[in-house]
């Protein structure tokens, strides 16, 4: 094995739940989020030499897997139909923080798929304005607006209003 | 919800759910299944060429058994290139662009002309909205330092999934495979699209040229610009990227290490190798002969300098601030022999405020401010008579000047 496999390999193991996680929030299901997550690796690991010499490697790396995902969503496309009314999806009743994690998932899957990246970019992965701004190849100002309508659309969804302010006093978590 | 509840709300979806130990050994053995198909592709490419090379053949060539590839270009006697058009590029990978278009022609972080470029002048916008008017195209290495997150990743697709290019001598270039696509300004409704973006790789000269425009026929700009691009043949090569500002002593080296003679023209001197470099002759990406000598412009002890600093009537200058000036885009141009109090010759207007033309004797000078390096471009009058004279700011709380020589002729 080589010094750049060992140093993939590496990588692979530190980044791999974090990238499989962001799939998820983009939209993925757990086989899903776990293709795109090897996807990103495979092409990354083509040009690992400079991967690895990059300032901001993680940032490079979310920005494979950003648009790899796009291109999944374009290819597929005309596999999907609009509906409108979600399907059900059978989750395990963990408690009240599954019932959260139900409702977060059902607000982000409202939100645009724009929004949905920056969501994901801002608040899970917490890159920074001008980060997002590199990752998705847009001006700082748009990432700027929006976080912005993002946020503002969480706010007033209705899945996640019982969450408010109201409930935290509940002690769930 | 707020920004610190958005981070707990959605890191705890994403920490809901449990992926397990990364799968290590059958990513790797997926990614190196994907570096042997690619190796195969190039291998294949190589030898498919050579042997039409042997037999003199021309035509469409298939070089790839699971890829489309575009014609590969005729092979070249010289770097002439196509009417109309002047050959750049960087070490020996070429294209044709139109030959009006400048280079390094840069305001507020953005083109202010139809250009190709190096790198940002100036690397964040520092006025108004950048313009997307102009088409631009430019030309990097693949992993030189500032090149963006986005640049980076691009490498990495098109190598995995471009269209081929066969670019002769068994070297392969990797293309954008929409030839169009949207910069990903447009955000959703009611943002509008600002251009097309599309991009030739090549990995084995550690190159990567981006053709952006927001013309109408994007496809057939792409096509015409990006599928001209070939090798130079042996004794040519390109002048080397120049920042601006860069130091003259850095700036020396690489042209040397490129196999070029210096020279320096202006005011300046080279002095310990720091005097910073504000253009060169010929531009950085002109085709030149190997050993060909490249004139650097450095800044010289005046806070202003014109590049060139020798015109003919109707010709442009490009002024550059090597420190800080705030200036209006009114500019003075007068006889050196003339008294002060008889006020100039003429009034010129930058290109900064005449929506991209610069102009003489127009009038009424808008009130702008403009800051940063320049370049501000100013048209010598096509009036003006030989000899030497005073180009100054009109509008600055610091007047800066310069003196630019006007021999006969007449602009190109």
């Amino acid at each position: 094995m080589t010094d750049d496999d060992d140093d993939f390999t590496a990588f692979v193991a530190a980044r791999w739940r974090t990238l499989v996680r962001a799939g998820l929030l983009l939209g993925c299901d757990l086989a899903e989020a776990e293709d795109l997550a090897q996807t990103t690796l495979v092409k990354c690991y083509l040009a690992w030499p400079r991967v690895a010499a990059a300032d901001d490697r993680d940032a490079y790396v979310y920005r494979v897997l950003v648009n790899a995902h796009r291109q999944r969503r374009r290819r597929r496309w005309h596999g999907e139909r609009p509906t409108e009314v979600l399907p059900d999806v059978p989750v395990a009743d963990h408690g009240t923080a599954a019932g959260e994690a139900d409702a977060v998932a059902r607000a982000l899957a409202d939100l645009s798929a724009d929004h949905r990246e920056v969501v994901l970019l801002r608040f899970y992965l917490q890159l920074g304005e001008t980060q997002i701004a590199e990752v998705l190849g847009v001006r700082p100002g748009t990432v700027k607006s929006r976080l912005s309508r993002a946020l503002r659309r969480l706010s007033t969804n209705a899945h996640l209003t019982p969450l408010g302010p109201a409930s935290e006093g509940d002690g769930a978590r | 919800m707020n920004e610190t509840e958005a981070v707990e709300q959605v890191t705890r979806l994403a920490e809901s759910a449990d992926p397990g130990d990364a799968p290590v050994g059958r990513v790797l053995a997926a990614a190196r299944r994907a570096r042997r198909r690619r190796t195969r592709r190039v291998v294949v490419g190589a030898v498919a060429a050579t042997a039409l090379t042997t037999l003199g053949t021309v035509g469409v060539v298939q070089v790839a058994t699971d890829s489309p590839t575009t014609p590969r270009p005729a092979p070249v006697d010289g770097p002439v290139p196509p009417p109309g058009t002047r050959y750049v590029g960087l070490g020996r990978v070429v294209v044709a662009v139109p030959a009006v278009w400048d280079t390094n022609r840069f305001a507020c972080g953005s083109p202010a002309a139809d250009t190709v470029y190096f790198r940002p002048s100036v690397p964040e916008p520092t006025c108004d909205a950048p313009d997307d008017r102009y088409d631009s195209l430019r030309i990097g290495r693949l992993g030189e330092p500032e090149g963006s997150v986005a640049e980076l990743a691009e490498l990495a697709e098109l190598v995995d999934d471009g269209e081929r290019v066969d670019l002769g001598e068994g070297v392969v270039g990797y293309r954008s495979r929409s030839g169009c696509t949207d910069d990903g300004a447009a955000g959703g409704v009611g943002e509008r699209v600002t251009g097309c973006t599309t991009t030739l790789v090549v990995p084995e000269e550690d190159v990567f040229l981006r053709l952006r425009t927001a013309d109408p026929r994007a496809g057939e700009v792409a096509d015409a610009v990006l599928g001209s691009a070939r090798l130079l043949p042996d004794g040519w090569t390109t002048v080397p990227p120049i920042a601006w500002m860069e130091p003259s002593g850095s700036v020396g080296n690489r042209l040397l290490g490129a196999g070029l003679e210096v020279a320096r023209e202006g005011e300046g001197t080279f002095g310990s190798g720091r005097t910073p470099v504000l253009g060169s002759h010929p531009d950085a990406g002109s085709v030149v002969a190997a050993g060909s000598t490249v004139s650097l412009a450095l800044a010289g002890p005046e806070p202003m300098v014109a590049v060139p600093a020798s015109t003919t009537p109707g010709g442009s200058v490009d002024l550059y601030f090597p420190s800080e000036q705030l200036r209006g885009v009114g500019f003075s141009l007068t006889s050196a022999g003339r008294p002060a109090s008889s006020g100039p010759d003429f009034s010129l207007t930058s290109d900064a405020g005449s929506g991209g033309t610069p102009t003489w004797g127009a009038g009424l000078v808008p009130d702008l401010g403009v800051g940063g390096p320049g370049p501000d471009r100013v048209v010598v009058p096509d009036v003006t008579a030989p000899g030497d004279y005073r180009l100054c700011t009109a509008n600055a709380a610091d007047q800066a000047c310069t003196t630019i020589t006007v021999t006969a002729g007449s602009a190109p």
